[in-house]
């Protein structure tokens, strides 16, 4: 008989649902969309709350691409895209959308085993966090021919800016609503989306408490969990199923640290994880780094983004600004470096980081711009170190196994020696 | 001829040692616009002088320390330009925050050089109505932070002449364009190459008299040769477009009637038209209203295919040259479309791509050969 292979990470049971989830949802979009359903296709982190309120259906660029990649589906759409002209730098997301418009040109859609192609849509939807995002809106809106809408937002670098950002946003959100109820010929029912927004709000709460369990030693779930579950944070915000998910996250992960069960065993460093994950390799990391000792605790995209900032402060009566809010903080820790050294920082301590991991994704410029001058301020200002490692999120062609692992290996001895360091000076 | 041509190429060699000494003669204030779109005409009425910054020709080497070698050639040469002390003749600088290597890249030289970086953003949708209020927030922003950095005022009049000067300085440089799109190959496109990038790195009063002697000059000129093929040029978007590539074009045959290029026609395409309203109002309206599509706009207007289509017909061209820059990535994005709408039109089209520390010149060559073979065949 063969034997099952051992885990050294004792990951938490309740994130196994998400898989399940996913396929749900993805194939429920199909379903909903044969009902005669709107089906948009969004592209970076809209305001799902408001499509929602109007039983819009949206499959979501950044999420699908995350499901695709963990499922090695991402190849023939990548060789499809390219073949049709694109250069690999192009964004890696992009280039999925582009293979998937192009199974559905050439009736392939059912050619790649065990993935759900999704639907052409009716229309697009795109907010411009990251520039590029606009842009793969707007070729694949040309290309398609559909209609679409195009949230801006603006690069912050003060309070002033924040709340400029908050007025420029509300006044968007407003024109996006008159879009889609032109376009759906169905009314916005307002009290719908406060209902939502109350629901964003309960399972924001519960998540960030959840976060916040990490900070307990050992860490009862590692950050690689989190990224997991980022796919219901996005695509099931605002439902009050997303809420029971959280709620028993949460209790899992609170009885864990109530039992001190760590989510490895001998936890020796605390890391913290810079950039976007890569998808297709979030398992494997998270045994590699287990095999150190070493655990992932917190991240810039799990602990700042999907309403981790400040969610007691939703005002479900209040969605647009709410929403406007979120938007615009998004839009602020990405755009100043400043704000994001600030908070890089007190999550260094809050979490009793040891070392960060700063992933460079070779087609996300986005995420990657002005990385090496975070990394340096930080460990400059913390004496925590740091190391870049190379990858991107859903193209293994710009990732080494190797290389990660020698990198990961030489960054855990140097962990070491600024242990023993650290504790050879507490003995002095 | 010869000669006031050799003026634009000489401010365009080593353009930074001789602004470096401009400033240690004249002490006047230089304000790096990193590329595109930035208003001149305000820091110009400030009393500084404002310049497009440029790719330089050097190898990269401490700007590895600070950004990814994944970005395109200009971002990653201005980091290592600003390293080496190659920028420290800058009193400011201004971002126009189009597209987010450059928006990196101010914050990247905010964070290595002790100057200020000012800022502003230009909403990417010509066409949406919380676009103007933005803008024109963003801009008197600028406004007043270049007024506190030079202790001169904006005021309306300066603002009006400064507009005149740049107003007339993009007549001249298209006068120059339709010159060339009417008797081919009376420029080459490497003389035009630095007579536009000159504009971007001197006072415009004094571009506008070179101008004015070049336009003399060669209102009288002919053509030296003619069969050639007229090819129009497209992309490169912020960096200029590299000499050896324009050469071995010229050399295969082809001669540049019109382009849309940054360091070309999209510099100069968008005049501020004053009416009675306010000046900045008017200068917001140009701003979002720039004739020539970019891959870092969402025009819904607009359309980068059709305007290449119309450009390469009103130029009597019979092919374009996509000049790509590696890891640009909001042109790589278009690249295919625009590739399909030319073909649809019968265009032929060739893509040829560079970076900065290489261009594989071989196969460039004989692509670029083998294109125009295909063409002349038509």
């Amino acid at each position: 008989m063969e034997e099952k292979k051992k885990y050294l990470v004792n990951r938490v049971k309740t994130t196994k649902e998400v898989q399940n989830m996913m396929i749900e949802y993805y194939s429920g979009l199909q379903t909903a969309h044969q009902d005669g359903k709107f089906l948009a296709w969004t592209f970076g982190p809209i305001p799902f709350e408001i499509m929602r309120a109007m039983d819009i259906r949206f499959e979501h660029l950044e999420s699908y691409g995350a499901y695709l990649a963990a499922r090695s589906g991402q190849q023939r759409l990548k060789e499809l895209s390219e073949a049709d002209g694109y250069s690999n730098d192009v964004c890696s997301y992009a280039r999925l959308t582009r293979g998937v418009a192009m199974l559905h040109e050439r009736g392939e859609t059912a050619s790649i085993p065990n993935v759900l192609i999704v639907d052409l849509p009716d229309f697009l939807v795109a907010i411009r966090h990251c520039p590029l995002q606009g842009s793969v809106y707007d070729y694949q809106k040309r290309l398609l021919n559909k209609p679409g809408f195009c949230l801006d937002t603006m690069p912050i670098h003060s309070e002033e800016d924040y709340q400029e950002s908050i007025r420029y946003m509300r006044r968007q959100l407003e024109e996006f609503i008159v879009f889609l109820e032109d376009l759906t010929k169905t009314k916005l029912n307002f009290d719908r989306l406060k209902e939502i927004m109350g629901y964003v709000k309960e399972g924001a709460v519960i998540r960030k408490r959840m976060l916040n369990l990490c900070k307990a030693r050992p860490a009862p779930i590692n950050t690689f969990d989190h990224f997991i579950s980022l796919g219901p944070a996005h695509t099931q915000r605002g439902r009050k199923e997303a809420v029971e998910f959280w709620k028993r996250l949460e209790a899992e992960v609170e009885e864990r640290v109530n039992n001190k069960v760590g989510v490895i065993e001998n936890e020796k460093f605390r890391l913290y994880w810079h950039n976007l994950p890569i998808w297709f390799r979030v398992g494997r990391l998270s045994e590699t780094l287990a095999k150190y000792g070493a655990v992932l605790v917190s991240a810039s995209y799990t602990h700042e983004g999907f309403y981790a900032h400040e969610p007691e402060k939703i005002d479900p009566e209040d969605p647009l600004t709410s929403i406007a809010r979120e938007e615009s903080w998004l839009s602020w820790l990405s755009s100043d470096i400043n704000q994001s050294a600030y908070l890089l920082q007190k999550e260094i301590e809050d979490y009793s980081i040891d070392g960060m991991i700063m992933c460079s994704h070779r087609t996300c410029q986005f995420v990657d711009v002005g990385e090496y001058d975070l990394a340096d301020l930080i460990t400059r200002k913390t004496g925590v170190p740091n190391v870049v490692i190379d990858a991107d999120p859903t193209d293994p062609a710009f990732y080494s196994d190797a290389q990660t692992e020698t990198r990961i290996q030489a960054f855990m001895e140097t962990l070491e020696s600024s242990k023993r360091r650290s504790a050879a000076s507490l003995q002095k | 001829m010869e000669e006031v041509l050799s003026k634009f190429s000489a401010v365009v060699e080593h353009p930074y040692e001789k602004l470096n000494k401009r400033k240690e003669e004249t002490g006047i204030k230089i304000v790096g616009c990193l590329p595109m779109y930035v208003p001149e005409e305000i820091i110009h009425a400030a009393g500084a002088l404002p310049i497009v910054l440029q790719e330089g020709d050097e190898p990269i080497t401490l700007g590895h320390s600070k950004i990814q070698s994944f970005f395109c050639g200009i971002v990653r040469s201005i980091v290592d330009l600003a390293l080496k002390s190659n920028l420290d003749f800058l009193d400011a600088i201004v971002s126009p925050e189009i597209d987010l290597p450059i928006n990196g890249l101010a914050n990247i030289l905010q964070t290595n050089m002790q100057i200020p970086v000012f800022r502003i953003y230009q909403p990417p949708f010509p066409e949406k109505s919380t676009s103007p209020d933005l803008l024109l927030r963003e801009i008197k922003k600028c406004k007043s932070s270049l007024e506190g950095l030079t202790g001169q005022e904006i005021t309306d009049e300066r603002l009006r002449r400064s507009i005149e000067i740049y107003n007339k300085n993009r007549s001249l440089l298209r006068e120059m364009y339709e010159m060339r799109k009417n008797k081919p190959g009376i420029l080459s496109s490497v003389q035009v190459r630095s007579i536009v990038m000159a504009s971007m790195l001197m006072l415009k009063e004094e571009h506008n008299q070179l101008m004015e002697n070049l336009l003399s000059k060669l209102k009288n000129k002919n053509p030296a040769s003619k069969n050639k093929v007229n090819l129009v040029l497209s992309g490169s978007v912020c960096e200029a477009p590299p000499i050896d590539m324009l050469n071995m074009l010229e050399e295969a045959g082809a001669v540049i009637v019109n382009d849309d290029l940054y360091t070309g026609a999209r510099y100069f395409c968008a005049d501020v038209k004053v009416g009675n309203g306010s000046l900045l109002d008017a200068i917001v309206k140009r701003q979002l209203t720039w004739p020539i599509p970019c891959p870092t706009k969402i025009d819904e207007g607009i359309d980068w295919g059709d305007y290449l289509i119309d450009l390469v017909k009103s130029s009597k061209a019979r092919g374009v040259i996509h000049l790509v820059v590696k890891y640009c990535q909001p042109h790589e994005m278009y690249y295919p479309y625009l590739s399909k709408r030319l073909a649809k039109a019968g265009i032929p089209d060739l893509k040829l791509e560079f970076e900065h520390e290489t261009i594989s010149m071989g196969s460039t060559k004989t692509r670029i050969q083998a294109f125009m073979e295909m063409i002349k065949k038509r």
